[in-house]
């Protein structure tokens, strides 16, 4: 048994039982609680949970404490000692990098195989796609019904839909503007050069289609769209790869300069690969179906991929108008040198775009339409892709601001895009104003 | 008068916590008219419906804290600001990351005893210097590793920052892409690393900066929203409000300390649950994810920001004594403090109370079994034990239990389970017992209006709430559960003895006309303290302004004595 003696004080001389009580009743407590003294992070949140675990102020009586707070004070400053809480690289002991990068999109850690074949075919590699990870867009918000505690009165909101989906105005222009200029991109490097050639040879419109006929336009076209659309997954997986690797930098960098030089190369790299990929799956397609590879409209249609693949890499990181501005640059190139061959023929203002055609072929049109765009557009995306404020969808969905909302299995966490119909308003000018019974002009009642 | 009801995650919306009383308040106080300004939690919190809402309720306005920011473009999200705005902004998110970088001088008592001390002080004062030790000293916590003067200073920079970012939101507007963009990171980055920043804070990395960032957009929402409107505009919105009555001191108070600051009005705080205390507990539960630098810096955001929010306000009413305790921990003034216990609608156990009077009961049968217990809560395992040594006692006993039966074995000789708890389940029990609540123990109160006898753990707001008119327990003790319950159980005059008292207790505190009747007090009481203001009507108005109001004739007193008087 311990008694509680000071130290230097005499030996109990009075015959009085020394009190039973442990010498460190704080001890005990210590060690109940170890986990949450470890990881508190301020004395006031052991208070909060001790008073939940049930101690009271007796309990700090007990521990020669007069209150609660004093006790997790001493608490805090002891428990902080003795078991320092490890500093595992990407801050947290319990999330693995997978989970912490949650929607990061590792090839193959985040999503089935499956949701990676429908993503990169059907969305990712060449569409200008806005999710960041290239994939389909992380779920939508849930609909099962939740049960909850309903209160005596309830009822729906007047008013009709209390909050209509909104965005900002510019939102849905430029990525409407995007669309368009990908679909005349990739019609106009499908049978584009064709039609070049038979504008500036003269030939009147009704024989524009050649010697075959549309079909023979079409069949001419199939090597390259095959190729366009295999080439849908290298470009999801290179996006992917550069958002895993700046989700990776991001949890493992200590400080912002450190991020940046992690990240620098990556997006030059993963387009040098989409380019590569696209170059050889054009090379064969041609290869096998027509039996000749020519140089010039391959590079011409690699340019066009490499434009894509940067304007969707720009465009999900937020740089959406500088995308469909180098998209609708390229578009504009392209149909000055389709308007110029009929219209002027070796003159006017259109004269130097007709003359880059007849000097290296048709083919030169789309090429340099397509890579001085998107040269600019890298060069220009290159600091902010390197940002760590535009990769903030690649970690964890941050802490909500709330304590109490519980999260449901299907809540869209913050963060996370929700496209229900009850969509909250989205920005802070735009809030929601239920006028109720609102008599008279504003202010005038008084009462 | 115009009340500005300021909540979050709460009153128009059903699924939320803390309804219950605002609409109890409002629908009571029909004579005042009420806007409502909630802030969301979340969507499922939007899709739950509102209440429905009485006329007095003039509007309501809503706006998310959760969900994305708009998105605009990274290269013109910032491209708003000019160079003044961005140097403002880096002024004053520097200050308040410092703030919340700064090492914390002994929990929240440091720097809530100095805002205490300090009292009303604005923020322009000289009392709010980092290194005065008299102020520091005035703050009498003995904090921690003589760090004392820091916290004085911590809450002052904070201030100092929020005030900062609320007028540059108002005048620049912008705050929302500003506090995301690569220059917040890098203030806050160099915030953490500057020395004597929180060692947790040193270890930050960029994925945590991330993480904090974006919650402190998130929390500091209300500081860019159109809700404060001038004089002149047509949507007024808080300006024209009279008194603003925030429902905790987290971010719901925001828009009340903005008000304050630019028009003066006064700020009422009433919590039931502490705003602090629910963030500890919640993070204690699902922040295992987060890396202990974002939780420190949080912890210490809503740490500061209660602090601020009781130093301002005008006036603070706790639930009980528990939250009076933490709030004067955390820093609200003891002047200013005025407990409003929460009411409970008293009618629908009325009957079973005055029949409880009535020995033979309305229908000239016994409520009064003498040996049913009624346990309210979730089963806790200790009532088990108890209810065996009951029941060995008394065989007769038996025990009803209010909620679902554990999944596989049956219930015990003698248990039964209750659906749901109407006024008759109360008039069944002979003895009502109380679970471990976590709150105000409401159950307990209904059943005093009951006019039953309890018994009930020694918890959270118990004492309070039952006073000497029920038996009260060690928490988690079966052998005084029993023993208090045999007691009551073989005395019948005993048990209608403090029936009847916890019945005129509950009458005399806990209903709802006197929790309503409470708060029409404090409200008169803050707006006549509060000065008039000239600004609130439009002069092209004829009959704009009350006469009322502004009397003709001047009440102060005289400037100068006569002569004769002998004063000067």
């Amino acid at each position: 048994m311990s008694t509680s003696l000071r130290a230097g004080s005499p030996p109990n001389p009075t015959g009085i039982p020394a009190p039973t009580a442990p010498a460190d009743p704080v001890k005990a407590l210590l060690q109940h609680h170890r986990e949450l003294c470890a990881r508190a992070v301020d004395p006031l949140e052991i208070a909060a949970v001790l008073e939940a675990r049930g101690a009271a102020d007796h309990t700090a009586a007990e521990c020669r404490h007069r209150d609660l707070f004093s006790l997790a004070e001493e608490l805090y400053a002891r428990g902080r000692g003795t078991e320092p809480v490890p500093d595992v690289p990407g801050g947290t002991a319990t999330a693995p990098r997978g989970g912490g990068l949650r929607g990061a999109g590792f090839p193959h850690g985040g999503s089935p195989p499956g949701s990676l074949l429908r993503g990169g075919f059907l969305r990712g590699g060449l569409l200008l796609e806005d999710t960041p990870d290239g994939g389909v867009p992380r779920g939508g918000p849930p609909y099962g019904e939740l049960p909850h505690r309903g209160p005596r009165h309830r009822e729906p909101p007047r008013g009709g839909d209390p909050s209509p989906p909104c965005r900002p105005a510019g939102t849905y222009r430029w990525r409407a503007a995007r669309w368009v200029a990908v679909f005349w991109l990739i019609g106009y490097g499908l049978v584009g050069d064709r039609l070049l050639a038979a504008l500036l040879a003269g030939r009147p419109v009704r024989e524009l289609a050649g010697p075959g006929g549309p079909a023979g336009v079409l069949a001419a076209a199939v090597p390259t769209a095959l190729a366009l659309a295999c080439a849908a997954a290298p470009a999801a997986w290179s996006a992917r790869w550069f958002t895993a690797r700046a989700g990776r930098a991001l949890l493992g960098s200590r400080t912002l300069a450190e991020f940046r030089a992690r990240v620098r190369p990556v997006p030059v790299l993963a387009t040098v690969f989409h380019l590569a990929a696209l170059a050889a799956l054009l090379a064969a397609g041609h290869a096998a179906l027509r039996g000749t590879v020519s140089p010039g409209p391959l590079a011409a249609v690699t340019a066009l991929g490499g434009l894509l693949f940067v304007a969707r890499l720009a465009a999900s990181r937020g740089l959406g108008r500088a995308a469909a501005s180098a998209a609708l640059a390229a578009c504009a190139a392209e149909a000055a040198a389709l308007l110029g061959a009929p219209l002027s023929p070796g003159g006017g203002p259109l004269r130097p775009v007709t003359a880059l055609a007849e000097a290296h072929g048709p083919a030169a049109v789309p090429l340099v339409a397509c890579a001085v765009p998107a040269l600019a557009l890298l060069t220009l995306a290159l600091p902010a892709l390197t940002r760590a404020s535009a990769h903030r969808s690649a970690v964890a969905p941050a802490v909500s601001a709330d304590p109490a909302d519980p999260a449901a299995p299907g809540e869209p966490r913050p963060g996370e895009p929700s496209t229900g119909p009850h969509t909250p308003v989205r920005g802070a000018r735009k809030m929601t104003v239920h006028p109720i019974r609102t008599a008279g002009p504003e202010g005038g009642r008084d009462r | 008068m115009r009340v500005g009801l300021l909540t979050e995650g709460g009153y128009p919306y059903a699924a939320g916590e803390g309804g219950e009383w605002c609409d109890q308040l409002v629908r009571g106080l029909d004579q005042h008219d009420f806007e409502v300004y909630a802030l969301s939690r979340g969507a499922r919190q939007e899709r739950g419906g509102w209440y429905g809402l009485p006329k007095q309720v003039r509007r309501v306005r809503t706006a998310p804290l959760w969900g994305d920011p708009p998105e605009g473009d990274t290269g013109r999200a910032y491209g708003a600001y000019g160079r003044r705005e961005r140097q403002r902004f880096e002024e004053h998110f520097g200050e308040l990351a410092a703030a919340l970088v700064a090492t914390d001088a002994g929990g929240a008592g440091g720097a809530g005893g100095a805002r205490g001390a300090g009292g009303a002080a604005d923020a322009s004062g000289a009392s709010g210097t980092p290194d005065d030790p008299a102020t520091a000293d005035a703050a009498g916590t003995g904090g921690a590793e003589g760090a004392a003067p820091s916290a004085e200073g911590q809450a002052y920079r904070f201030a100092e920052g929020l005030h900062g970012l609320a007028d540059l939101a108002r005048e620049a507007g912008g705050l929302g892409a500003a506090l995301r963009s690569e220059q917040a990171l890098r203030t806050l980055e160099a915030a953490c690393r500057a020395p004597g920043a929180h060692p947790a804070a040193y270890g930050i990395r960029v994925a945590d900066l991330l993480a904090v960032s974006a919650f402190l957009e998130r929390v500091l929402r209300p500081l860019s929203l159109d809700w404060y409107g001038a004089a002149g505009d047509h949507d007024r919105g808080l300006a024209a409000v009279d008194l603003c009555h925030a429902t905790s001191a987290g971010p719901a108070a925001l828009p009340g300390l903005l008000a304050k600051r630019f028009f003066g009005t006064p700020l009422l705080v009433t919590e039931y649950e502490v705003r602090l205390r629910a963030h500890y507990l919640s993070g204690a539960a699902d922040s295992a994810g987060l890396s202990l630098a974002v939780r420190t810096l949080i912890s210490s955001f809503h740490r500061l920001l209660s602090a601020e929010v009781y130093g301002r306000a005008d006036l603070i009413t706790p639930g009980d004594a528990r939250v009076r305790r933490w709030q004067e921990r955390c820093g609200a003034a003891r002047e200013r403090l005025r407990t409003v216990h929460p009411g409970v609608d008293e009618r629908p156990y009325d009957a079973v109370g005055q029949g409880a009077e009535d020995p033979r009961g309305p229908a000239g049968a016994s409520l009064d079994d003498g040996r049913t217990l009624l346990w309210l809560g979730d089963p806790e395992p200790h009532l088990w034990d108890a209810f065996a040594a009951v029941r060995a006692a008394e065989p007769g006993a038996a025990l009803r239990v209010v909620g679902a039966p554990a999944p596989g074995a049956g219930p015990p000789d003698g248990v039964t389970y209750e659906e749901t708890v109407r006024p008759e389940t109360y008039a069944a029990g002979s003895v009502v017992l109380a679970g471990a609540a976590d709150a105000f123990p409401l159950p307990l109160v209904e059943a005093m209006f009951c006019g039953r006898a309890t018994v009930a753990p020694d918890a959270c707001a118990v004492r309070e709430a039952v006073g000497g008119t029920g038996l009260v327990v060690p928490p988690g003790d079966p052998a005084a559960l029993a023993a208090a319950c045999l007691d009551l159980l073989r005395d019948p005059g005993r048990r209608a003895r403090l029936g009847a008292a916890a019945r005129e207790r509950a009458l005399e505190l806990f209903t709802v006309e006197r929790h309503v009747t409470a708060f029409r007090g404090i409200y008169l009481e803050l707006i006549s303290r509060a000065p008039v203001r000239q600004d609130g009507s439009d002069p092209s108005v004829p009959f704009g302004r009350a006469a009322g109001a502004h009397p003709p004739l001047h009440w102060s007193p005289r400037a100068a004595s006569p002569t004769w008087a002998g004063r000067p």
